[in-house]
């Protein structure tokens, strides 16, 4: 290929004009093949490959081309500028040939057109760059790496890009546009469209859309203004004019199961014919179109579905209102309002059922554990049950139809905690203290005590949480302490604790859901009791065997107990138990030297065997007082009043309070005015016999 | 698709030869690619068949090593000097065919061989004077003695002292 030198410079030059000439004529054949292939008629083979590609190589590496091209690039006189620049002019002719052949007109035949030729265009941009790949190596990389020059140069599959968008497609762009988003339209009312002729297009504004630098990989600038914007723009135009008239037809109902569908075929738009970055700001667009200018009317159709209780509509609804922002916001206000007003309804509703309900029902409850409202007694257990009942049952909904939102939980918790605190029962009056917490305690308690009537461990378990639930919204937490606390002791000194467990479980609870101080003197309590067996079971180790007469002091601390101390000055231990009582008073005195004992009387009680000259024995359950009062009659048969006052030593309303349940029991007997006898005919079918009967305070 | 394909060089002479061991060329590479697979003969206009056995010797023995991606600078392989036994061994041939290798693995985008190669001349000039290097590659000194005391001064930093 190479020609011998020529001694003449003006031949010389002619003669490198010619060759250069005769190169370029073949390589823009090539070319030309290559942009208007047709593969039917003109495949590429093997050797026009080679030999196009040898042609550039030898154009660019000619020593005979370097010194002659200096013409149109002034000092650009490498061969591969002069290469360059007539590959471009090539490609403007090409271009601007498609350009007058293409549709004028704004429809489908433009579309079509494009696609076609876009198609071809793009694989014949590869085929010449590999075709001119040792142009983009050499000549198009140095002057990449050397680009002070102002003027950018590029490899060759971008620059076949870059002129179909400067020449083509900036003229056809108006009529594209117009062409591809009225298909769109078409393909949204369910008209069938080439989906993947519009791919393809749209595809084509991402690859042509280099940058500055024209840098190998396209952003996505040119894309988004050229395509995108005006697509969402169109987007928002035909959902507002569909939103008006799904509206104005069918109504609220519908529109949500079409604002959701279409939500979901948009969504597969973008994954069949657009680019995955068009998503987000599609999204926005239509959630803002479909949803937040109708968010109004939305609302409102809550209110309706969640009294209709249609759980896969208010699914649907949330699913929608969550996507925009302070979407769930009006929905949170009309649920807490709405939870408020079920709750306060349903205790109205318990207090007219209690009214109905006979008298008779309320017997098996002891007078002292009700509240009443006007006449009628609530029980703690019903009104607690009540209170849950709505909360459960808003949960419920939020569970199955809202996924759990934290939102719609928070809203559930503020009505809830409205209606917990304030309700016929809780608040009677406007002034009046929350009775929630004392009601609450009360129940705790009835669960927690021996003989409960709640049923098994587990029954008893998920009511106890229940009473937690209810306490996580009930404000005055303090006085539920004090109630619980107070009702605990009683617990604890009286043994009637069901299980131990149990109370320390609750305990553990009520430390979690309101902190450690809270449950301090509770747990103290508990010390307490424990300190106490200690001690005891050291004194009776202490006194050898267990004698009959066994004596079981609890010795707990002053200041944590709410006990009410009755003082009775003088009381006096039954003589025949004294020692006992004496010999733990020096004995808890060696122990803890310096230390008081004060001793609650008021809460002594024990067992006492009867025994009948018949030989027939009953055991008795006494309270203190009755043991000293009871053992007074081991010596005598008959004392008066005055006697067994002398005797007890205990004021006279205690002493006739005690009595009055062993008059009752028939064991002693008034044999004339204030002078009382042991009863020698005394009879009972029962084993044991309950004295220790709660004392009807007096001058209350 | 045949496992083979026959390359024919300037002169005439016709090489069969695996397509694995042609890939190492991107030309001949991406050729296969574009034109599909009914190739069979390939003519290799600028290359003589002396030149051209000698460089699918090389593509043979170096069919298996991992290709760098066509385009992209091999970074560490380019900046050390070392060359491997077998490719100092092949390159012991004379100073004629050595550029006429370097030739081709340029013309055929062969990069691990054109690196090589280069390094092989670049080896060829270290440590030499410049009288030296023009007696290694028949250069003749057209340099005045008054150019080339100012090329010193004006290179004084590049002076290996």
């Amino acid at each position: 290929m190479m020609a011998s030198s020529s001694s003449s410079g003006a031949s010389r030059e002619q003669w490198a004009n010619q060759q250069m000439e005769s190169s370029w004529n073949y390589i823009s054949h090539g070319i030309d093949r290559i942009l208007n292939g047709d593969e039917s008629t003109t495949k590429m083979n093997s050797e026009l490959y080679i030999n196009l590609y040898t042609s550039v190589h030898n154009f660019c590496v000619s020593p005979l081309f370097q010194i002659n091209v200096n013409k149109p690039y002034g000092n650009d006189i490498a061969p591969g500028a002069e290469l360059y620049r007539r590959l471009q002019s090539f490609l403007d002719e090409f271009l601007k040939k498609l350009l007058s052949e293409a549709p004028t007109s704004a429809d489908d035949s433009i579309v079509e057109y494009y696609n076609d030729r876009w198609t071809r265009y793009v694989s014949s941009a590869k085929f010449l760059d590999h075709i001119f790949s040792y142009l983009n190596r050499h000549w198009v990389r140095q002057e990449r790496d050397d680009n002070a020059k102002g003027k950018v140069v590029c490899e060759i599959n971008t620059l076949c890009l870059l002129h179909w968008r400067t020449v083509f497609f900036n003229e056809v762009h108006a009529n594209l546009l117009t062409a591809l988003l009225d298909m769109i339209r078409r393909d949204r009312n369910g008209e069938v469209v080439n989906i993947d002729m519009i791919k393809n297009c749209v595809q084509s504004m991402h690859e042509i859309g280099f940058d500055a630098h024209l840098s190998k990989h396209p952003t996505l600038l040119f894309y988004t203004d050229y395509f995108e914007k005006p697509f969402l723009e169109s987007t928002k135009q035909f959902y507002e004019a569909e939103a008006d008239t799904v509206l104005s037809t069918y109504g609220v109902g519908e529109y949500m199961h079409r604002v959701s569908q279409r939500l979901k075929q948009e969504e597969e738009r973008v994954v069949s014919y657009l680019l995955p970055s068009t998503l987000d700001p599609l999204m926005i667009v239509l959630e803002s179109t479909l949803i937040s200018d109708h968010q109004e009317v939305l609302t409102n159709q809550f209110s309706v579905l969640i009294l209709e209780e249609s759980q896969e509509d208010l699914h649907m609804l949330y699913t929608l209102l969550r996507k925009v922002r302070s979407g769930l916001a009006p929905i949170q206000v009309k649920l807490a309002d709405l939870v408020q007003e079920k709750g306060e309804k349903a205790v109205k509703d318990l207090i007219e059922q209690n009214k109905t309900s006979s008298t008779t029902s309320l017997n098996s409850i002891s007078t002292n554990n009700n509240m009443s409202v006007g006449d009628k007694q609530i029980d703690p257990k019903a009104y607690v049950d009540t209170l849950l009942s709505v909360y459960n049952k808003y949960l419920h909904i939020i569970d199955t139809c809202f996924e759990r939102s934290p939102e719609l939980i928070e809203a559930l918790e503020t009505g809830a905690g409205r209606y917990i605190n304030d309700n016929a029962i809780a608040r009677p009056n406007a002034s009046s203290d929350s009775k929630t917490p004392e009601l609450l305690a009360k129940y705790a308690d009835s669960l927690l005590r021996k003989n409960s009537r709640s049923g098994d461990s587990q029954q008893i378990a998920s009511s106890l949480n229940g009473v937690l639930i209810v306490l996580k919204y009930t404000e005055e937490k303090e006085v539920f302490e004090r109630h619980y606390t107070r009702m605990l002791s009683r617990r604890l000194v009286q043994q009637t604790s069901a299980n131990a467990d149990r109370e320390s479980q609750m305990v553990a609870d009520l430390r979690e859901l309101c902190g450690f101080e809270y449950t301090n003197k509770l747990l103290r309590m508990f010390q307490d009791v424990v300190t106490s067996g200690k001690l005891q079971a050291e004194f009776s180790a202490e006194m050898g065997t267990p004698s009959a007469e066994s004596f079981a002091p609890l010795v707990l601390a002053d200041g944590f107990w709410p006990l009410p101390v009755r003082k009775v000055d003088g009381f006096k231990f039954p003589g025949e138990l004294d020692h006992v009582f004496q010999e733990f008073v020096q004995f808890y005195d060696r122990r803890h030297n310096g230390r008081r004992l004060k001793w609650l009387w008021n809460f002594a009680k024990g067992e006492m065997n009867l025994n009948m000259p018949d030989g027939k024995s009953v055991q008795l359950q006494v309270s203190g007082y009755q043991m000293a009062i009871l053992t007074a009659f081991n010596e005598e048969d008959t004392l008066s009043l005055e006697q067994i006052k002398e005797k007890v030593s205990i004021p006279s309303e205690l002493l006739e309070g005690s009595l009055n349940y062993i008059l009752k029991a028939g064991i002693i007997i008034e044999a004339q005015p204030n002078v009382f006898s042991f009863n020698k005919n005394f009879q009972t079918k029962k084993a044991r016999i309950n004295l220790n009967l709660p004392l009807k305070e007096h001058g209350k | 698709m045949q496992e083979t394909v026959k390359l024919k060089s300037v002169d005439g002479v016709v090489y069969t030869v695996d397509r694995k061991v042609l890939e190492q060329s991107v030309l001949l590479k991406n050729m296969m690619t574009d034109i599909g697979d009914d190739i069979s003969e390939i003519p290799i206009p600028n290359v003589q068949s002396n030149v051209l056995r000698k460089v699918l010797d090389y593509c043979e023995h170096h069919k298996n090593d991992p290709l760098n991606a066509a385009g992209e600078d091999s970074s560490n392989r380019a900046k050390s000097n070392e060359i491997s036994t077998w490719d100092q061994k092949y390159l012991q041939v004379d100073q004629e065919m050595l550029f006429e290798i370097i030739m081709t693995a340029n013309y055929l985008d062969i990069k691990s061989l054109l690196e090589v190669g280069t390094r092989a001349v670049a080896n060829l000039i270290k440590n030499k004077t410049p009288e030296e290097i023009r007696k290694t590659f028949n250069i003749v000194n057209d340099f005045t003695p008054e150019e080339e005391a100012q090329i010193r001064r004006e290179h004084e930093w590049a002076q290996d002292r």
